[in-house]
């Protein structure tokens, strides 16, 4: 009840509405005295009781009611405030923060005893001050509910300096007291990285696009200068031994031309081929078969480790296996004595298997760590630099993501995690691996190995 | 099947520089080689020579590729047919196998791979 008075009206007109209602009530007594009969004092003192009850009852269900509906706006307001996925903080008409939620408090990096009586520049990055208190001071002349900054990059600052983007949204509440700003602080790193992702994506897709029109178009003139040279090289009029070298430099580069315009075209292939539920294992072995592994003796040595019991995943199994050879030759070309390839659950991911190829070759140099999977960037002297690439647009085709680690001179591990069957192909009816239609009799030579 | 030495080659596609040079490649190893620039052509040189082996483009101007596989196909049943494309589309490469195409190859294609190809379709 107190508390009810409290919010309410003003002390000054609760104490005239009070001496009023006591003059009410003395005519209201007055009336009724001279109805009854007198010198009935127990009567008198019977109905006044009874009035008096009445009117006090009336009044206490009212306040009680009123009471019950409070406490409860008052905890729901409580509740959203403690539990909501935005930081609140509430602040004063002179910008000092009266109020920060579990939430704001986490995102801030700061206990709310720190930051009550604080200016709310403490959690604006120092850059933006100026411009901040500027747009403080014209909020306040004309406050209204509205999102922050809008088109502007807006950034929270952490206890420890740091920084995050935010979307801001504010709100103006009008109390006794003055205005109450209340600010909802979101974090919007998470989204802003999709966003890019996505961008970049989209930009790679439409490169690649540009790039395979390109190498398409390069691939007649290619074909006619490699066959002018062979002609000229085959030709029986005595070439000089200086233009036969000459040519012969022209032909390896001609080649070299070809397999980028090759690799360009199956990165920019134009649907995703079938897919079928294929055992991963199968997919290792047939690879290690294409690039040799079986026959090679000697220097180098193949070492498997393969999971028989993994689920199967949804792949386009000859996309799959580009992705094994691509990575087995690069071990070999890293001048590994000992390429390790294994198959397992993916570690922390139910629903994922991971592939690992290991070497112990020359391993990746700190700097080039990062660029690996940029297309173009290669270490090979006769390297296209798609290759990675490739592999890795493949695997993330297929729902996975493709890793490295490596420390210089001490070999390298590209990790591949895979969505097994459950995880890629709900609802889809999965084929098992026998009913993958029978390849065509004549080897499909290149069109089958480099996707299409 | 006659011998690969005196087998007739019938190369189709719209790059002449292409057709003139791998003619004269292929008549250097041995075979007896003709080329066409165009389906009409190509048509013509199926009906009145019928070739022991047919390599052809398949993005030739109209799509004709496929329709030249498919009338290989419809007068000389066994004769090796081997489609090249430097288009990446999958449904050209089909179409020209269903056809009853025996061998697709993206273009570049090498003039070593185009011997060793040529010369296991016609062993």
């Amino acid at each position: 009840m107190n508390r009810l008075f409290n919010d309410r009206g003003h002390p000054i007109g609760l104490a005239l509405f009070y001496v009023f209602g006591c003059f009410v009530w003395l005519a209201i007594c007055v009336r009724v005295l001279s109805l009854l009969p007198p010198h009935s004092w127990a009567l008198n003192v019977c109905v006044n009781t009874l009035l008096v009850y009445l009117v006090v009852s009336h009044y206490t269900k009212r306040i009680r009611i009123l009471d019950a509906a409070q406490e409860e706006a008052l905890l729901r307001a409580r509740g959203y405030f403690e539990s909501s996925v935005e930081g609140i903080i509430s602040a004063d008409g002179a910008g000092r923060i009266r109020q920060v939620n579990p939430r704001g408090q986490e995102l801030f990096g700061y206990d709310e005893s720190e930051l009550v009586g604080q200016p709310i520049e403490v959690l604006v990055p120092q850059r933006f001050h100026y411009r901040h208190e500027a747009h403080r001071d014209g909020f306040f002349k004309a406050p209204r509910s509205r999102m922050m900054g809008r088109g502007m990059e807006i950034a929270g600052r952490r206890k420890d300096g740091s920084e995050f983007p935010a979307e801001i949204s504010l709100n103006v509440v009008h109390s006794r007291r003055g205005e109450l700003i209340i600010a909802f602080v979101a974090d919007i790193s998470e989204r802003l990285a999709m966003e890019r992702e996505a961008r970049r994506n989209e930009t790679v897709d439409a490169l690649a696009a540009v790039a395979a029109g390109v190498a398409h178009e390069l691939n007649n003139p290619l074909a006619v200068m490699a066959a002018r040279i062979e002609l000229m090289l085959a030709s029986d009029q005595d070439l000089s031994a200086e233009t036969r070298e000459d040519m012969l430099v022209l032909q390896k580069n001609i080649e070299r031309a070809s397999r980028i315009s090759h690799s360009m075209l199956s990165v920019a292939r134009q649907r995703p081929g079938v897919r079928y539920a294929i055992d991963i294992n199968v997919a290792v072995e047939e690879a290690m078969l294409m690039v040799g592994a079986e026959a090679r003796g000697g220097m180098l040595r193949y070492e498997t480790n393969l999971d028989r019991l993994l689920p199967e995943v949804m792949a386009e199994r000859t996309s799959l296996e580009q992705v094994l050879i691509n990575l087995i030759l690069n071990a070999r070309d890293a001048g590994a004595r000992l390429i390790r390839i294994q198959t397992a659950p993916a570690p922390g991911r139910a629903g994922y298997l991971q592939l690992s190829v290991s070497d112990d070759g020359s391993g990746i140099k700190s700097d080039a760590l990062g660029k690996l999977f940029r297309p173009f960037f290669t270490t090979k002297p006769k390297g296209t630099g798609l290759g990675l690439w490739l592999s890795q647009r493949i695997v993330q085709d297929h729902g996975g993501s493709i890793a490295v680690e490596s420390v210089a001179g001490k070999g390298a591990t590209f990790m591949i995690t895979l969505p097994t069957i459950d995880e890629s192909s709900a609802g889809d009816v999965a084929l098992p691996a026998g009913d993958e239609p029978p390849p065509p009799q004549v080897p499909a030579a290149r069109s089958n190995q480099s996707g299409r | 099947m006659p011998m690969a030495a005196q087998a007739k080659i019938l190369i189709v596609d719209d790059e002449r520089d292409l057709v003139d040079a791998y003619v004269r490649l292929l008549e250097r190893s041995g075979y007896r080689c003709t080329g066409a620039f165009d389906a009409n052509q190509a048509i013509q040189m199926i009906d009145a020579e019928s070739p022991d082996l047919v390599i052809t483009d398949l993005s030739l101007p109209d799509n004709s590729g496929v329709e030249i596989v498919r009338r290989v196909r419809a007068k000389l049943p066994v004769t090796p047919i081997i489609v090249m494309s430097g288009h990446n589309t999958p449904g050209l490469h089909e179409a020209a196998l269903a056809a009853g195409a025996h061998l697709s190859l993206l273009k570049p294609v090498s003039i070593a791979e185009l011997r060793r190809v040529i010369g296991e379709a016609l062993a």
